[in-house]
Formats: structure tokens, sequence, C-alpha cells
């Protein structure tokens, strides 16, 4: 049998949907903490929290959405993630609950789906993976980047 | 590339930068002859070489050697130092940097190699008639090969004694002494004796110092003396290698008594054997075995070398102080110092925090103390991360010398306070803009010669660089004594395109100012050297991305000045902790003018805004409340930070004032950029963030929004 290349991602929940990114790109995992607020940063951008001593902007990913803020989540979590590789292109998302890390090959893999859940993610949710019963949305780290900075 | 290779590159560019220093100052002395000039210069080249062969840098090697070939000649008084060869030497380094480029050292590009080749060429042509030391290493090579053969041919079996002496220093690049005499003793049947009388007593000892002297008896089956020098190729600077010719005869192969009795005695008495003790054998072994005393012989300096070595041994052992005045650490690992000791700054005030909220006097104690050793330890540590400006300038010397060459211009480049010392991140971030600006003076600034000459000016036009403290920051002067700069082309230049209104009235610092504007270009035809596209905009982003500021002054024939002022470091900051609708933000102190009560002044609407009236001026404030958070300050207890950006003051209503800090200042990272008002975080004592504030983006970003508005009420 031909060997399958597989690729490792990290999915989490929110707004009672799968997302994920891919896991080399994840440096952290931390729990949902109070980021202090940026004065004239867009509305998704919920402030900088300090992680070691680096400075690390968190974005909520439930309002990049598009979806209402909800108060009680006990499985909050900051996903830091190095977009490029360096310690300045670390960003925190805040997401619902973090599911599992799990591989993937590429047919259960389907490129190009339109998803109509964001405006502001169209560009960033440009995939899909199909794992068992579950839809999972896949998250192009790089396109989000250009969201935040924008 | 390995990691040898890597460091002998970085090696090789500090003789690099050594030879440029060498050939400016023999450029500016061309006329008189200076012995030790020329002997740096070549000793340098040959380090390059040297070392280059050492790494598998053929080319390189090649090209060093006939490059060093020059020198060799003139320190030999065969060749007269000219322009021609200056110009040629500055060009090969160049080349020689080039090469050093190049990963692992060798050429494969066919037009790259004929460009060497050709290079050569150029170089060997300054050789007088008859030159022999232009031979290249193969031919040399296969020369010394030849008078080898010949030589074992005609010599058979011979004995040698191998003196070595290294330098105390041999270790400390970590050369194994014992390889070198381990690989000796593999050219034939060999007696090694150790001398080891220099070594400190046991609690003295140095393990880096290199104390122990060799004698190596070998006996080889044809002429060797080339084998023996070629393993000291690579310590030949660190060591002093001494070889003798013994007499023939098979007294080592077969392990002579006599020679033992030598040998033994030798190690004993630590006295290093010299050709005269062998003489007994040269009479085959006529008499019984002698007491060696040293016999007179000068037949050879080297001779007298080992004797005196010999003799020094018998005086009283000498500890010799190996000092190390410098040391070179990579920056990233200083990178990491900083940050651990920002680390432990934060962590310190935390410390402070908690001793007092617990009221233990031994606690307290601690913490007082453990606060003077971070304080020092912080203020060593920011040290160790400052260089001196010099050294970043010799790039420039080299730019301006080019320019000159380039524009047919006479131009010279002083420097004044090149000791000044900056945080090497500023030092880095400064090159670039430094660059661009000493290009415009050269290439718009400073005249032709005929034309300063017709304006009673010097033909030769000065770049001057002048480098001081001003406070708590470095102000950097480029100014130069060209045509300086024209406000009305200015002015209509930027009309032109589109940057100001052509009503606008403008001083004439504004309008010198509109150089900075991005899309402003002043060179009327864009020339080779300067006007690539990047502007005076990127420079002033550039010294703004460290927290710099730029001016500008000019005078129409007298020349322009660029007035550069840093910070002194990036990290560390003293502070002004406020608070604004519940949110920590800190002003720096450098910035502050003088804190006021908001209730001690008037506030009053007038045609350019919101102003309050302070010592009989009109002065703009900023409220950050409803600037950041669309709200109304309380005046009753609110305060105003006046701050000064250029020479306007403006206000800064905040609610409240919390005190002075000295601050770690941390970047926010790239998706911070766009809101280019808050320059970084800091954390505080209780662990919590509080916002750093650029006053002076704050204040631009202030004038936009009011701008933006105007505009809108005048549509409306």
């Amino acid at each position: 049998m031909e060997e399958k290349e597989m690729t490792s991602v990290t999915s989490f929940k929110v707004g009672g949907e799968y997302f994920c990114f891919e896991t080399f790109k994840i440096r952290h995992i931390l729990e949902m903490t109070d980021p202090t607020h940026v004065p004239l940063s867009k509305d998704f951008v919920l402030g900088v929290i300090n992680n070691h001593g680096n400075m690390i902007p968190v974005v909520d990913f439930r309002k990049m959405l598009g979806l209402p803020t909800e108060e009680n989540l006990p499985e909050a979590s900051i996903i830091v993630v190095s977009v490029d590789g360096t310690n300045e292109g670390y960003l925190g998302v805040k997401v619902d609950e973090v599911d599992e890390v799990f591989d993937y090959s590429e047919d259960q893999y389907t490129s190009g789906v339109v998803i109509q859940v964001s405006r502001l993610l169209q560009k960033a949710l440009s995939a899909t993976l199909h794992i068992g019963d579950k839809f999972i949305y896949m998250v192009s780290l790089d396109e989000l980047a250009k969201v935040v900075e924008e | 590339m390995d990691q040898f290779q890597q460091k002998f590159v970085e090696e090789a560019l500090d003789n690099v930068e050594q030879l440029e220093e060498n050939l400016f100052e023999l450029e500016g002395n061309m006329d008189s002859y200076d012995p030790e000039l020329i002997q740096r210069i070549f000793r340098s080249m040959h380090t390059i070489k040297g070392s280059g062969m050492m790494f598998g840098f053929d080319d390189l090697s090649r090209f060093t050697h006939n490059f060093e070939t020059i020198y060799d000649l003139v320190r030999n008084d065969k060749l007269k130092v000219t322009k021609e060869i200056v110009d040629l030497s500055f060009e090969s380094l160049d080349y020689i940097k080039k090469l050093l480029d190049i990963g692992e050292g060798k050429l494969t590009n066919p037009d790259d190699i004929a460009q060497l080749n050709e290079f050569i060429a150029r170089i060997t042509k300054h050789f007088p008639e008859g030159t022999t030391l232009t031979k290249g290493k193969a031919e040399r090579e296969a020369e010394e090969k030849a008078k080898r053969e010949a030589e074992a041919a005609a010599g058979g079996p011979k004995n040698y004694l191998v003196t070595i002496e290294p330098m105390e220093s041999l270790l400390e690049n970590g050369t194994n002494p014992l390889y070198t005499v381990d690989d000796l003793t593999t050219l034939g049947e060999w007696k090694t004796i150790a001398f080891t009388d220099k070594v400190e007593p046991f609690g003295e000892f140095k393990p880096l110092a290199m104390r122990v002297n060799w004698q190596v008896l070998l006996h080889t089956e044809q002429d060797a003396v080339n084998d023996i020098k070629d393993n000291f190729i690579f310590i030949e600077d660190e060591c002093k290698v001494d070889i003798v010719n013994l007499p023939a005869g098979d007294y080592i192969k077969n392990n002579d008594s006599a020679l033992d009795a030598l040998v033994k005695s030798a190690s004993e008495n630590n006295k290093p054997l010299t050709e005269a003790d062998f003489e007994q054998f040269k009479q085959a072994a006529k008499a019984p075995v002698e007491e060696n005393k040293p016999t007179v012989d000068s037949s050879s300096s080297n001779q007298t070398e080992v004797k005196k070595a010999a003799n020094n041994n018998n005086a009283a052992p000498k500890v010799q102080e190996a000092k190390i005045a410098t040391m070179r650490v990579a920056s990233s690992k200083i990178d990491e110092l900083v940050n651990a000791v920002s680390e432990l700054v934060t962590m310190q005030a935390q410390l402070n925090l908690l001793s007092e909220k617990q009221g233990i006097p031994a606690l307290q104690a601690i913490a007082e103390q453990m606060e003077k050793t971070t304080r020092t330890l912080r203020e060593n540590a920011f040290s160790l991360s400052l260089i001196p400006l010099g050294g970043e300038l010799v790039r420039f010397q080299r730019l301006v010398r080019d320019l000159s060459n380039n524009l047919h211009k006479q131009l010279e480049f002083v420097v004044e306070g090149g000791e000044i010392e900056l945080d090497k991140n500023i030092i880095e971030h400064l090159t670039d803009p430094l660059m661009h600006m000493i290009r415009n003076s050269g290439d718009h600034g400073i005249e032709m010669p005929e034309e300063r000459i017709a304006k009673g000016k010097d033909p030769k036009g000065t770049i001057l660089l002048k480098a001081f403290y001003s406070g708590s920051s470095v102000i950097i002067q480029l100014s130069d004594d060209g045509k300086g700069m024209d406000p009305s082309k200015i002015f209509n230049k930027a009309v032109e395109k589109g940057l100001v209104d052509p009503g606008t009235n403008l001083t004439k610092k504004e309008t010198l100012n509109l150089i900075f504007a991005s899309g402003f270009s002043t060179a009327e035809k864009v020339s080779d050297v300067s006007g690539r596209g990047v502007g005076m905009d990127v420079v002033k982003s550039k010294i703004a991305e460290i927290r710099g500021e730029v001016s500008i002054d000019s005078e129409i024939d007298k020349g322009t000045t660029f007035t550069l002022d840093l910070p002194l470091t990036l990290s560390i900051i003293d502070g002004l902790l406020t608070k604004v609708n519940g949110e920590q933000f800190i002003f720096p102190l450098s910035n502050i003018d003088r804190v006021i009560s908001a209730k001690e002044v008037e506030f009053s609407q007038s045609g350019v805004g919101n102003v309050f009236v302070y010592n009989g001026q009109q002065v703009p404030y900023i409220q950050l409340n409803s600037m950041f958070y669309s709200k109304e300050s309380d005046f009753a207890t609110a305060k105003i930070i006046m701050v000064h950006t250029g020479e306007k003051s403006v206000g800064i209503v905040v609610d409240q004032i919390i005190g002075e800090y000295q601050i770690v200042v941390k970047p926010l990272g790239r998706f911070m950029r766009r809101i280019d008002m808050i320059s970084g975080a800091s954390v505080m004592g209780d662990g919590s963030l509080s916002l750093i504030v650029d006053t002076t983006r704050l204040i631009n970003y202030y004038n936009q929004l009011r701008y933006r508005k105007d505009t809108k009420e005048k549509e409306a």
C-alpha cells in the first residue's frame, strides 16, 4: 500500500463548529486570562497578554466569526500560534474549547469550499476536513494574520 | 558551511576590516613609507590566505596570495605604492568579501572563475619583471615536490632534532599540540622528550596556559624537512619550531644506549638537547657518554635561540599572567542575557511589592539587597550590548571614498565622537539611514570642485559626522558644506507632487521637513548613487522604529545638517505611570516637561481647536479619555502632562498620576503595529500590563483626526 502524507492539526470549537490549526504552528495553549485592552484596536482584538515576558496580542475568534460574545465558557483557552516562526509573529486566538490533536491524510481534505460563516474570515477558511461525522474548518494562519494586521 | 568555516569567515571579515583601516592609513600617507604599516597589511592578508587554505577556501587563498605578493614586493622595496595599487587593493578587498560570501569557498561558475583569473592577471601586471614570487600554489608545490624528490634521491636516511616551543596561548585556539607531536612520529622512528619544568605548581595551575615544550628525535628513510614543516603549518604563528639535521646513523632507529642516556638526562634535567650533544654519534660513539654540558656553538641563530631557552630554564620559573582584554561573544547570547535580566527586573518589582505587603523585616531586607544586586546586574548586562559607534563608521569612510571616485568630487569624511556607545540594536538600525544620508550629501549636497572654487569654497567638500550625548539621548549630526537646500525649490516640488496645497504658508523649517514626506525626491535626475526610489521618508521611518527623531536644517550655499536624536537604549526607559479610564499608561519621562492639575488652568475653544492657557500661552491639549474611550475627563481631578514635540508644547489630559517607574519596554509585535501611538507594553510589579505611549505619534494622530474633522466640516 502507498504511504500517505499525514499532517497533524489541532482542532477547537467555537460556537458549536469545529476549526483547526496546523499543529506545528502552535506554540502554547493557555488558560483564558484577561488581556490588557489596547485602545483604538479592532473590535475583535481583546488586547495583549504577558507570556514569559513576551507580549502577545489576543483575538477573539468568536467575534471574528460574527458570533455574539458568550460569558460562560469554562473551557475557553488561548491558542498561541507563531505565524511567521518568529517571536514578533506570535498571536493568541481565544477559542471556546480546545478539542484534539490528530493526523489527517489528503483524501479527507476538500479545498475550495465556500463557507458562509463569516465575511471577515472568508479567505482564512478555505478548506474543510471530513473526519468521521465531523466537518472541520481548516484555518489558514497567513490569511488570519492578514485580517488582524490590515 | 560548517561551524569552523563560519568562524573562519567571521575572523576573516575582521581581518578585512582591519585591512580596510590600514589601507586608508596607507592612502593618507602614500609618500612616506611606513614599514610597520606595510607589515600590518601583509600580515592581515597572510592570515586570510593561510586560514582560507585550511578551511577549503582555495579560490580565496589563491587570490589573496597574489594580492599579498604586491605587499611583499613593497616590503622588499621592489615596488612603490601608487594610487593604482591602493585602488586595486580596495577593489581586491571587495572581491575578498565576495569570495568569503560564497558558502563553501569554491567558485563553480566558469564566468566567476574567469573573473577571478582576470582579476589575478590585473594584479600580477603590477609585479616588476623577473619577480619569482608570483608563482601559484600549484606551481610552487610541484617545484617543491621536485626539489624534495631530488633531495631524497641524494639523501638517504636522515636524523632530525625537532624542538617545539609553543606559545602560552596555543591552547586557547583549541589546538591540541599532542596531535602535532603524534603526527610527527608517523614520519619514521622516533623518540620524544617533554619539558614540563615551566608548568606551575598545582595550586597556581592554569589549565589554559601552554607551558610544555617538546623535542622529537626522528629517523626517516629520506629527507623529511618539508614533511616536518607541513605538520606545523596551522600553528606556525603560535609555536616556535626549530629543525636541526643530526649526524647520520641508525642510533635513533636502534634505540642506542648512548642516546637513551642522553634523552634521559635531558628530560630529567629539563635541559633541551642541542646539535652539539650529538657530536658523539658523528664519531661513531668512540668515546663513552659524556656529561652533556651545553657547548657553545653559534653556527646558526636558531641554535642560539634554543640555548637561550635552555638558559631560561635554569632561572627561577616565571609565571606569566595571561590576561585577556576582550572576548568575542555571540550577540544572540547577549540578547538572551538582556532578556533574562529584564525579566529579573520585573520579578524584582513583584518581590518588592510582596515584601511590603507582608511586612516581614527579614524579607524586606533581602528584597532591598536583591534590588541593589539586580540594579548592578541590569546596568552591566545593558552595557554589554553597547558598542562604540566608531567601529561601524569605517564602512562609511569607504563609502565616501567610493563616492568621490564615482562622482569625480573631492569628498572628505570626518568623524567626531566615534567613541560614543550605543545599543547594538540601535546601531544596526542606523546603518541604512546613515548610508542614505551620506550618499545624498555626497551626490546632491556637495558641489563639483570647479563649482566650489567659483563659490570661493575649498574644492574639497567635507561630510562631518558628529556624535554626542545629550541627556538620556545620543545626538548624531551629519552635516555637509555643500550647496544646501532651497526651500522654494522644495516647496514647488512638493506642490508638483501634490503633497501640499500651493496656497499653504509654511515656515522654512516646515518646508524643509517636506523632504521627509513619502513620494518626495529632490534629485532632478535619478543618479546611480542616490535616488534609488527610497527617499528621506524611509530614513525617517527607520529612525522612528528605534524611537528616534530626525530633523533637518539647511542654508543655501552653506550646507545641510541632519540631526538624529536617538535613545540610549531600547529596552529600559524611565516613565511616568498614569491611569486613564482605569487602564495604565506610561509616558516616557524624557518627553515630559511638567505635570499640572487641570483645575489650575482655564480651558477654552479657539480657532486652532481645544486649548488651555498656561503661563499666558495657549496650549493645545489631547484628552485620552475622549480619544481612546469616547468619554469626557473629570476636569476637577484630571492632571495634564505637558510634553514637547519639536518646539511645541502639548498637554495630555489623564485621570490620575501614579508615579515614576523604571520600566522594561516590550514590543507588541507586528499585529499591533498599526496602533503606532502605543510603542510597547511593560509588566508592572503586580503582574499587570501597562501600555507605553509614544507622545510624538500620539500628537501626529491627533492632528490627523482634527484635520479630517475640519475637512468634513468644511465639506458639510
